[in-house]
């Protein structure tokens, strides 16, 4: 893990085309992408191809709040990876790989806009480790 | 900016992130933290008034050396902020889940009708 990242795997049941389908295409999008708890949305753009532009929209339960998720995709590799940035600067990448006839997907998510190598390669993961062992030592 | 802005570019800097993992051993005092670091200790006083600032470490008052000692609880926000991402794009990825299911269980949509 690398600073101010997650990653997330699931193995997904369903062919890899199809996986790698349902991440571009605005018709698949508009089904699994909404932020949950109610909300929903109502319509997604997604031109994808490296280079392409997204656009997925987002609409609140109470249907007063509202924004676009909004950037480029920076790789697309069919079957296999991709790698966006949003337009807020983070970046995100799905790799998509075959698991005892499944579908393997790994995803991670950075959650501030990355400002060098240097802070991606100093991740604080450790200070959580380190600090996990501390909280440890002192309930004991 | 907020709290958790602050305690992020507190963390953006390698050398802070050393002394926090120092400190995670126990409360130190400025020169023991200095000593590893090719740095003045102005340099590193200056560091630790960042990291104060942040809610990451807090400093003995009384004590003429005033030690440095590892706030938890900040960094316990991160991480709880973390997990709330985490959390967030489980529950995304139980809906995509669920929406390849329909879509295999629907035949004859995909071109392979007979």
């Amino acid at each position: 893990m690398t600073a101010r990242t997650i990653t997330i795997t699931r193995l997904f049941d369903a062919p890899r085309a199809l996986v790698f389908e349902c991440w571009l295409k605005p018709e698949h999008l508009v089904q699994w992408y909404s932020a949950g708890d109610g909300w929903t949305t109502p319509y997604a753009e997604s031109d994808g191809r490296t280079g392409g532009r997204f656009k997925i929209g987002f609409a609140g339960p109470d249907g007063k709040v509202a924004f676009d998720f909004t950037g480029t995709y920076d790789e697309v590799t069919p079957l296999e990876r991709i790698a966006l940035t949003a337009d807020d600067g983070r970046p995100m990448h799905a790799e998509f790989s075959d698991q005892d006839g499944k579908t393997l997907v790994t995803f991670t998510l950075t959650l501030e806009p990355t400002h060098s190598e240097e802070q991606q390669r100093h991740g604080w993961s450790n200070i959580l480790a380190n600090l996990g062992k501390y909280l440890d030592s002192k309930n004991k | 900016m907020d709290r958790l802005s602050e305690t992020f570019q507190a963390l953006a800097d390698p050398t802070r992130r050393a002394i926090l993992a120092r400190l995670t051993l126990g409360e130190t005092s400025v020169n023991e933290l200095a000593e590893p670091f090719a740095m003045s200790l102005p340099a590193v006083s200056k560091h630790l008034k960042v990291l104060e600032r942040a809610g990451l470490i807090s400093r003995s008052r009384d004590a003429q050396y005033r030690p440095c000692k590892l706030e938890a609880q900040t960094l316990e926000s991160v991480d709880e902020w973390l997990g709330e991402y985490r959390r967030f794009w489980e529950a995304r990825f139980d809906r995509l889940d669920t929406y390849l299911k329909k879509l295999q269980r629907k035949p004859a949509r995909r071109g392979k009708a007979k």
